[in-house]
């Protein structure tokens, strides 16, 4: 198909209106989002993946390593597993022990290498890697399900569908560190790789490679409890396994801290938005194919599940949107001119928040020749970012600030509620944490991560200051120097701030989670507390034996005849 | 130990927020020590005696007084390099690389270094530093040596220019560092952790819940 792209590019949306926190805790994965980049490229170059080593005890545990293949470069997961009682098991980052843990080792291990890491993966933060592992991370099983999938398998059943479907996974992942955390190879020393361009590509490939150890690991326990009567998983059942993640306040000040590489992700999503939009007509196969999609959201929406108040507001908003866009396009003539960009007008009056930003995601999915070469624009150099323009006026630093903080302009800040938090960092494992300012005697230690209060605080010393450089400010007022550097970049990049109160009493540390696990391709979030979210990862993804004969990007969304 | 370079210009930030400087000074204090540590020059020792040595001294104290002169002082004497450095890159793009610039006792110059490389290249000039510990030229490639890279204080002269004669430092993507500097650095950096209290372990993560399910 060819497609005029001057022409076909709608209007994007505004980040006034993008940057909300409610919509982007409405986000919901894309075409754009890194796992299935990362699985699309897997299956595009050929990689292989062998499992190099699989020493497992009757207790479960033991050492594995899986090595995939890419062109240039092989990588391993080294699995350490042990068997952990139960009082032990926590997800919150103060855990000392975990069901698995494991590295991502940059090409192939040697013996020494894995007696070096297995007296420092299993301790995680405790321990130490070096400049040849490129990630860190631990997983915790799903009791219920891990012990009804082991008992049916050995017993030579296969496992009851309405569990995992309850479940979704037998591991969730509570950390999974790279870029140069406790020891690991920075992300400069791998970004010129093709395969890890694209942001988390690391993350990613570790994580889809402890999906395929675990359910190997499920299948041995129940052959070691029942040599003679265990079977394996059937694959379309096994392909139903997802990984979980449990995800707290840790992952929230990231969107904050790298405002370049957020607007890079924002702006791709929008950009591709916007193309889909600005098509002048839709071809009956892309019609169809979206009709395809949107049954299939429908399915996943009712398989997801949370016990959250606030998830299951959103997820009954989502139900009742996709049942109203169904019942819209049984009328709705999509033969006529710019049939999306006139879906997408009625559906910002139609439907909620999460409806809308759903039907973002759908539109671009019969598109892949529209959507995804922009997964090479979701990296950024944040270094050329980073540095002050001293010689901008600050009248002119003062009405840019005007326009990208003016929510926050309106906000009485002497208001109790407007500041009543503080994120911090607690001594105890560096964990962060989100405190009570007219509570606890934190706010000595209040990280810079409430750009909207600073961005007030700002305008009253431009005022104070009166004519001059920002050169001449920041030197006066290094106070002022953080918040200057980001409304900069901000002033560059439309959608590199969060526009939001990040420190009001009405915070959801959720919605800042949601915004980033979408991108990763999360699904299924499912709430624990306001600063606390289960995802999954992976779900209904082929396995890396699986990539070369199925299609490796048509699994976020449910099948339709589910078998 | 072996770092890298993240985990120093994490320390580094943090060692100098805890120290007093603002956030937005702190970052630029982790930038440079971060860019030193990868041309192997010891900027976390430098920043570890920097901090101590100016442990809480008020900005204004050591920062440039007037920035339009040639000859830049420090109200206090001794001028801060990391305030120094900041303010000659935010005037690099416009004003700072068309004169000589001479920063009187700037302290641990070494310091320094990242912000002229900085400068030369935001002001698109090659640009040389030159101090009694040492010299610099910034141009297309980066030339230079340091002797002395402890030194406490020193003049500094910076200027327009090149020199072939320096030899190319190389390129690292780690750093070891000795347990005492990282250790000095860390117990700056931990004044910015919040004391542990049983109320803030539990509410303050949001979690609480079991996760034996």
């Amino acid at each position: 198909m060819q497609i005029d792209m001057p022409a076909a590019i709608a209007a994007m949306r505004q980040p006034d209106q993008v940057m909300r926190l409610d919509r982007l805790g409405s986000l919901h994965q894309s075409r754009l989002s890194f796992m299935r980049i990362l699985l699309r490229r897997m299956k595009e170059e050929g990689w292989q993946v062998e499992r190099h080593l699989f020493d497992i005890d009757a207790l479960g545990t033991g050492t594995a390593v899986y090595t995939a293949h890419g062109p240039q470069h092989s990588y391993s997961l080294i699995a350490f597993a042990n068997d952990l009682p139960p009082e032990k098991r926590s997800d919150r980052v103060i855990a000392t022990e975990w069901d698995a843990t494991f590295t991502l080792f940059d090409g192939i291990p040697t013996e020494d290498d894995i007696a070096r890491l297995r007296a420092n993966v299993p301790v995680q933060e405790a321990g130490r890697i070096s400049q040849s592992e490129l990630s860190l991370s631990r997983a915790n099983r799903s009791v219920r399900l891990w012990d009804h999938v082991v008992a049916a398998l050995a017993k030579g059943r296969q496992p009851d569908p309405a569990m995992i479907e309850d479940v979704g996974y037998l591991m969730r992942t509570t950390a999974v560190y790279g870029s140069g955390k406790f020891g690991a190879a920075d992300r400069d020393a791998t970004a010129g790789r093709p395969e890890f361009q694209a942001p988390y590509q690391i993350e990613m490939l570790s994580v889809y490679l402890t999906r395929t150890f675990v359910m190997d690991l499920v299948e041995e326990m129940a052959r070691q409890a029942a040599p003679d009567t265990a079977v394996p998983l059937e694959p379309n059942l096994r392909r139903r396994f997802g990984i979980g993640n449990s995800t707290g306040l840790g992952m929230a000040p990231y969107l904050l801290n790298h405002p370049a590489l957020l607007h890079a992700w924002i702006a791709a999503r929008e950009t591709a938005l916007s193309r889909v939009r600005g098509l002048p007509s839709a071809q009956a196969r892309h019609i169809e194919a979206f009709r395809q999609m949107l049954a299939r959201a429908i399915l996943h929406a009712d398989g997801w599940r949370s016990d959250h108040p606030v998830q299951i507001t959103k997820l009954a908003d989502l139900r009742a949107d996709l049942a109203r866009l169904g019942v819209h396009l049984q009328d709705a003539n999509l033969s006529d001119a710019r049939p999306w960009d006139r879906l997408w007008h009625w559906a910002e009056d139609a439907l909620t928040l999460e409806g809308q930003e759903q039907l973002v995601s759908l539109l671009l999915e019969p598109y892949p020749e529209l959507v995804d070469d922009l997964a090479g624009t979701l990296s950024c150099d944040e270094d050329r970012q980073w540095r002050i323009a001293g010689d901008m006026s600050c009248a002119r630093l003062r009405e840019a600030v005007q326009a990208i903080y003016g929510w926050a302009l309106d906000i009485d800040w002497a208001a109790p509620g407007a500041d009543a938090r503080v994120w911090y960092v607690s001594e105890a494992k560096l964990e962060p944490r989100l405190g009570e300012r007219h509570l606890e005697p934190v706010a000595p230690y209040e990280q810079p991560l409430s750009p909207g209060r600073d961005a007030a605080r700002l305008i009253a010393a431009l005022d104070a200051f009166g004519k001059g450089t920002v050169a001449a400010f920041v030197l006066a007022h290094p106070e002022h120097r953080h918040i200057v550097r980001r409304a900069q970049i901000a002033a560059r990049l439309p959608y590199a701030e969060i526009r939001g109160n990040t420190i009001g009493e009405d915070l959801l540390p959720i919605d800042m989670l949601r915004a980033k696990l979408s991108f990763f391709g999360a699904c299924r979030f499912d709430p624990r507390s306001d600063r606390w979210v289960r995802i999954t990862l992976f779900q209904n993804a082929p396995f890396p034996d699986e990539l070369r004969d199925g299609d490796a990007d048509d699994w976020t969304y449910p099948p339709l005849a589910a078998s | 130990m072996n770092w890298s370079l993240s985990e120093i210009e994490g320390l580094a930030r943090k060692a100098a927020r805890g120290a007093g400087f603002s956030w937005g000074m702190a970052e630029e204090a982790g930038k440079a020590v971060r860019w030193l540590a990868g041309i192997g020059l010891p900027g976390p020792e430098a920043l570890a005696d920097f901090l101590e040595a100016h442990d809480r001294t008020p900005h204004a104290a050591m920062r440039p007084a007037d920035t339009g002169a040639n000859t830049w002082r420090a109200q206090g004497g001794i001028i801060c390099p990391i305030s120094a450095g900041a303010a000659l890159c935010d005037l690099a793009q416009s004003d700072a690389p068309s004169r000589d610039i001479h920063i009187m006792a700037c302290a641990h110059p070494l310091l320094l270094l990242p912000f002229v490389r900085a400068a030369a290249e935001d002001g698109c000039q090659p640009e040389r530093m030159i101090w009694a510990g040492g010299a610099f030229a910034f141009a297309a490639d980066v030339r230079g040596q340091v002797d002395a890279p402890s030194m406490a204080s020193a003049d500094v002269e910076i200027r327009a220019g090149t020199a072939k004669e320096l030899t190319l430092p190389s390129c690292q993507m780690r750093y070891d560092l000795a347990e005492l500097p990282a250790a000095r650095l860390a117990i700056m950096a931990a004044r910015t952790y919040a004391p542990d209290t049983e109320q803030s372990r539990n509410a303050g993560a949001g979690a609480g819940l079991s996760d034996n399910d």
